[in-house]
């Protein structure tokens, strides 16, 4: 039973929440409510599965925010100079090149990834500010509007896009190689260079398609409110490494999965959901959202303790912060 | 000389780890202003004898009496209260704080003001100075630790042991890291501190030293001691020979003799600070062993070979005919080279991640279909490699650090196998591993020179040397100073390496 809770907890406290809701409120059940609550989480739910591999990789971004906000803006941008497809892919690019800078600053120049990503995160937001005066870009074509809450056929786009990352995603961590050197640079990044693993290759390319998926969640946000706005995702960064670890992905790198994101990100939008639909005022939710993260976070920590003694390479957030790791 | 006054005695000591033995029924005596050389191979018990001086350990059955009185040392903490300092080779000290405040750590002198408490600091530093004229230090007391030499650093480190009451002052390779010129000045500190009457216990490798400072000596073999008598009573032959102990009769590996063809050609290797100027060839199908002490550069020389250091390398390397560059592990592996590093913890396993996926890590490229890896044929993989270096573990899935040392240790070498090196160099193979697995890797390393593998092995244990190569180059400060061939005993290694420099 110990077992079982250690390794499906997560899953448990989801279907069981989902029901007891469910059960409680109509409104919670409607299929319309569900599929707004997959449609509005898609975002988060994106950059998170980014996310996810630069944290098991032991690392993680600050900037995803500003980057999916860079996005969007390079996007509408060139949507009004030249056209929609023109606009996505210059987005992406854009954040791409944004995550292969954090990259190479990470893995080459050896600067921790917390300041990289916070110096990264707020040159961009800065530049962004800079190129647009501070300016929203108005009158995109609606048309774009498809991309953030429309369908096709039966499937809304953005839920249909997070499925895809998730289950791509999903399928380069467990079945390809690249997927374990991740797992393999962050659980001991020494024993994976000797084992002949290009270790700042694999770090370089795992920003970058942090980066890339920031960027893509950007796109969405950018269909949604058809307005590119500068301070658009704006703390997103801290919504998605949120949900990865309550999704279980060790801070300390080398753990981690993303079925456990995806769920994690479900977890706190149906948890968000629900507030709201109770009619909780909204300012409550940080504080839930924060005590989610304490109570998953703790739940591990003392599974760990108990079951193990502490890893001796054990990161921990403080390290990874840079803060003890003075010999 | 010594005022025979008796401050320490450890009454059958005894210390289990899981499945071994570590220390059996071990007795030790020191007397006021002694130093007592504790000597024996690695492994032989001298550290966790000392871990247990220390408190490090709070399950080990005997009895330590401080001057006559029984004594609970089973921390640190108390330890410390009894009046016993060890000091190791890395030194526990504030690199960023001053030599005074490193020396008062912890009992800083307070001044009141309003009510609280504030450090004094100009009475810091007054009895900090105080204290080092008084046992005749002489150390820049407002300087940063940092900016200090390694000897200047032991100072400190010996003041702030001193200026916690110590009565017994253990040393644990206390010269490893001076020059000869630091060691006489130890040495003389070490004469002051005799006459103060505080014993010491001096740990070193280099038995000529020992003979020089040491006035009574203990030697240990596994787990037990063999000796313990004055100094003047040994010599260095007498102790290799103790240290050792009868040549138990232990099965050379059986490996037919190799056919004389070069397959790695090292030549005059140079890396700056590390090791210089290093010659030597491995022949197909031997066993070349490498023997020296910590910091002779054995370790460096394998990792500069496997292209794993930083460093820049001068010479000249030939695999196989053909001229090689040490570029990257990943090269290396392509050239057939495989390392099995010295640290299986920090440098070989990824510790949570399961044995099959440690043990296919290295060759995950190669059992992929198109970009998947093919779970079928990597599963296979596990299975073989597994079965040829018998790891033990309830299921493959199982992560590595829920197994013994012995099991993750074949995991490792199970991972090195995987890639088919034709050149693996093994960093102490068996450190930490039990008598029965240790067998279990010599009998592999038979099978892979009779495979046509060529191997070199480093190793801490002279008795491994002996038993396994067919040469064995000896290393010192960073060169080979020494070769010697078929048939080795372990004397004639511990000797080479054991020499005076």
């Amino acid at each position: 039973m110990r077992k079982f809770l250690q390794t499906y907890g997560l899953f448990v406290t989801f279907v069981v929440l989902f029901i007891v809701l469910a059960i409680w409120s109509p409104a919670f059940r409607n299929p319309q409510n569900l599929m707004n609550l997959l449609q509005q989480n898609a975002v988060n739910g994106i950059i998170a599965c980014g996310m996810t591999l630069m944290m098991i990789s032991g690392g993680f971004d600050l900037s995803v925010g500003a980057n999916a906000a860079l996005s969007g803006m390079v996007a509408a941008a060139l949507f009004l100079k030249f056209n929609i497809p023109v606009g996505m892919i210059g987005g992406l690019l854009a954040s791409g090149a944004v995550g292969l800078v954090n990259g190479l600053l990470i893995a080459k120049v050896g600067i921790n990834p917390f300041v990289t990503t916070l110096g990264t995160q707020i040159i961009t937001r800065g530049l962004i500010f800079v190129s647009t005066n501070a300016k929203p870009i108005y009158g995109l074509p609606m048309s774009y509007m498809t991309v953030g809450l429309g369908k096709i056929g039966p499937f809304p786009v953005a839920t249909t896009l997070f499925v895809l990352v998730a289950v791509i995603t999903h399928i380069v961590l467990k079945h390809t190689p690249f997927g374990q050197y991740v797992l393999s640079v962050g659980g001991n990044e020494e024993a994976a260079r000797l084992s002949g693993i290009n270790v700042s290759k694999v770090k370089t390319s795992v920003f970058t398609i942090g980066g890339a998926l920031a960027g893509l969640g950007g796109l969405i946000l950018l269909g949604q409110t058809i307005t590119g706005q500068p301070q658009a995702a704006t703390g997103y960064e801290l919504n998605a490494i949120a949900a990865v670890v309550v999704g279980g992905t060790s801070l300390s790198g080398g753990q981690g999965t993303i079925t456990g994101t995806v769920v994690g990100v479900l977890l706190m939008g149906m948890i968000a959901n629900a507030l709201n639909l109770l009619n909780v005022s909204p300012y409550w939710q940080p504080a839930v959202t924060g005590l989610i993260i304490l109570l998953a976070v703790g739940f591990d920590a003392t599974n760990k303790k108990s079951s193990q003694k502490q890893n001796t390479r054990g990161g921990g957030l403080l390290a990874k912060l840079g803060i003890g790791t003075k010999a | 000389m010594t005022g025979h006054e008796i401050l320490l005695e450890m009454q059958a000591i005894t210390k289990d780890f899981p499945g071994i033995r570590a220390l059996n029924e071990v007795s030790f005596t020191l007397e006021q202003g002694q130093v007592h050389g504790l000597l024996g191979s690695n492994g032989a018990g001298k550290s966790t004898l000392i871990k247990v001086l220390g408190g490090f350990f709070s399950d080990y059955s005997g009895r330590i009496l401080l001057e006559g009185a029984e004594a609970d040392i089973r921390t640190p903490r108390q330890a410390a209260d009894a009046g016993i300092a060890v000091i190791h080779q890395e030194f526990s000290l504030h690199p960023h704080l001053t030599v005074a405040e490193n020396i008062l750590l912890g009992r800083e002198p307070l001044k009141k003001r309003a009510g609280m408490s504030f450090i004094d600091w100009d009475q810091l530093y007054i009895q900090a100075e105080d204290f080092l004229r008084g046992i005749g230090f002489e150390l820049p007391i407002r300087e940063k630790v940092e900016k200090l030499g390694v000897a200047r650093q032991q100072l400190v480190q010996i003041a702030k042991a001193l200026v916690q009451d110590t009565r017994i002052l253990v040393m644990d390779e206390p010269t490893a890291r001076l020059s000869s010129h630091e060691r006489e000045d130890l040495f003389a500190v070490i004469q002051k501190l005799k006459q103060s009457g505080v014993g010491i216990i001096y740990i070193s490798h280099f038995l000529e030293e020992v003979f020089m400072i040491a006035d009574q000596i203990t030697v240990l073999r596994d787990g037990e001691v063999v000796t313990s008598t004055s100094a003047s009573e040994l010599d260095h032959r007498s102790v290799v020979n103790l240290m050792v102990g009868r040549e138990v009769a232990q099965t050379p590996v059986d490996v037919p003799e190799h056919g004389g063809v070069p397959i790695l050609e090292v030549q005059n290797l140079t890396s700056p600070k590390e090791f210089q100027d290093v010659s030597f060839t491995l022949f197909k199908g031997e066993i070349l062993g490498i023997a020296g002490l910590v910091g002779a550069g054995r370790t460096e020389l394998a990792r500069a070979l496997f292209g794993a250091s930083n460093g820049t390398l001068e010479g000249k390397i030939r695999i196989d005919g053909r001229d090689y560059t040490p570029t990257s592990p990943r090269a290396a592996i392509a050239r057939g080279l495989a390392l099995l590093p010295e640290d299986r913890k920090d440098q070989g396993l990824i510790l949570q991640h399961s044995v099959a996926d440690n043990i296919t890590l290295t060759v995950l490229e190669r059992l992929v279909n198109g970009p998947f890896i093919d779970s079928a044929a990597r599963k296979e993989r596990v299975q073989d490699l597994t079965t040829m270096v018998e790891v033990k573990a309830a299921s493959p899935q199982v992560q590595v650090n829920t197994l013994s040392g012995g099991n993750q240790q074949k995991t490792v070498l199970g991972k090195w196998l995987a890639v088919q090196p034709e050149i693996l160099i093994l960093d102490q193979p068996t450190a930490g591993i039990d008598v029965g697995t240790k067998a279990e890797i010599y009998k592999l390393m038979e099978e892979l020179v009779r495979a046509g593998v060529s191997l070199i092995v480093i190793s801490d244990e002279p008795e491994e040397l002996a038993r396994v190569c067919q040469r064995v180059l000896i290393m010192r400060k960073g060169r080979i100073v020494n070769e010697l061939h078929k048939p080795i005993t372990s004397e004639e290694v511990l000797a080479g390496v054991t020499a005076e420099y």
